[in-house]
């Protein structure tokens, strides 16, 4: 039973009489909560070097450039239970119900946190993946997927500034007016229309202009 | 409001629509509205604080006078007066307070649209701003009025953000020197090889005449 494996571990661990000394790391792999059965993973790292050679130099240097992203390559798979359990997902007569689980995470669109075994979580995106089903092993499908790092974003998304600031505006003005209602110019296309000596635009109120 | 109160806030009141009226040109449509909303608000500014409903008049006569199209340092300098007003009762200092948020919602209206041209000048927006919006916050934190107080705070961090924003893109004024008197083209050749910036170069230190330039002077990086 793969739940009992992980539970059987961990409560060694709490013991303190710990027969392997990474069993109570040991989770069940999941991408954004939607759990499978790790068979392999693989993890690419490293850093991004950039080697100068100089002529007439016997040496050369060898630049970072900083971290390179990680990248996960992992084969998962999900299979029939015996049993259904309700703890788990993965433990149910109906092996359907995992892999689409799975399958929809990788396909929302959204990074999210992959949990591999006894690696810790990374926040990743899945560039790819294969599901794999084959006639001869009804009731068992293998997950091939890659996964990069998603790491953050080099500009926060921020709102326009010019909007934020007239909502800003018409927040303050709206408190101050409260419980009354903003006044609004009557015809505020007559702005655009150009004044012209003579038209009406310009008289509508210019009779009661000068009243001061 | 109560009488006291209502009487020196209509002083206030009515001084602070004499100095919007100075802001308003003397034609076009917007104007003559903002004219007689401002009349309208000296006669019955009274009987408006005492009602408690003087806000409506007060907000439709600084939306006129923006639309009159009045610039940023004459609305400051309306906010600078109502600053300057010692009032005594609580109606009146809440009138007060009043004027001055009217204001800085009309000066963040206009600064937003207004087209700047090097950093210097949102820099200069940027510090003045700061000293009305930091006592508006004081006053609105003082009088416990958080509804105020955050919206002080919002509109102006988003003014600030805004300013920075626009401030990114634009070149700075740099100081230039030369040995002699220069005409504005040939200045304008020597700093960009390129005669076409001799007017802005003239504008920009207020050179009487464009064949006399004085030999310092402040011209855009780029």
């Amino acid at each position: 039973m793969g739940q009992s494996i992980v539970a059987f571990n961990q409560q060694v661990a709490a013991d303190g009489t710990s027969r392997f000394g990474w069993g109570y790391k040991y989770v069940t792999a999941n991408y954004k909560g939607a759990f499978f059965h790790c068979e392999t993973a693989s993890v690419e790292s490293g850093l991004r070097i950039v080697e100068h050679e100089f002529p007439k130099k016997m040496l050369p240097y060898a630049e970072s450039l900083g971290h390179k992203a990680i990248s996960w390559t992992v084969r998962g798979y999900i299979a029939t239970f015996p049993y259904d359990s309700a703890d788990n997902v993965l433990n149910t007569t109906d092996y359907t119900r995992g892999r689409d689980e799975l399958a929809r995470a990788l396909d929302s669109n959204q990074p999210g946190w992959l949990q591999v075994h006894t690696m810790p979580p990374l926040y990743v995106i899945c560039q790819r993946w294969r599901l794999t089903e084959t006639e001869k092993q009804g009731g068992y499908c293998t997950f091939d997927m890659e996964f990069q790092e998603y790491g953050l974003a080099p500009f926060a998304y921020t709102s326009d500034a010019y909007t934020a600031v007239q909502q800003a505006a018409e927040a303050l003005r709206s408190q101050l007016v409260a419980p009354g209602v903003p006044w609004t110019p009557p015809d505020i296309g007559e702005l655009l229309k150009p004044t012209l000596p003579g038209t009406s635009g310009g008289g509508t109120g210019g009779g009661s202009g000068g009243g001061f | 409001m109560d009488k006291p109160d209502a009487l020196e806030a209509a002083g206030i009141v009515v001084r602070m629509c004499e100095n919007l009226l100075g802001t308003v040109s003397t034609y076009g449509r917007w104007a003559s509205e903002a004219r007689t909303a401002c009349g309208d608000l000296i006669a019955s500014a009274y009987t408006l604080l005492r009602n408690d409903n003087v806000a409506g008049q007060m907000d439709k006569c600084f939306q006129l006078i923006w639309l009159a199209g009045a610039a940023q340092p004459q609305i400051a300098a309306v906010r600078i007066f109502l600053e300057a007003e010692k009032p005594k009762s609580l109606g009146a200092i809440a009138t007060q307070n009043l004027g001055i948020r009217f204001c800085l919602v009309i000066e963040c209206n206009i600064i937003i649209n207004t087209t700047f041209i090097s950093r210097e000048d949102v820099d200069a927006i940027k510090y003045t701003m700061n000293i009305p919006f930091r006592a508006a916050e004081e006053i609105a934190a003082d009088d416990m009025d958080q509804a105020a107080l955050l919206a002080i705070v919002k509109l102006w961090s988003t003014l600030v953000n805004y300013l920075v924003a626009t401030e990114l893109p634009l070149p700075q004024m740099l100081s230039y020197w030369f040995a002699d008197v220069f005409p504005s083209l040939l200045v304008s050749q020597r700093l960009y090889s390129d005669a076409s910036n001799a007017d802005a170069i003239r504008d920009g230190n207020k050179i009487v005449h464009p064949a006399f330039c004085p030999p310092t002077g402040r011209a855009l990086a780029t």
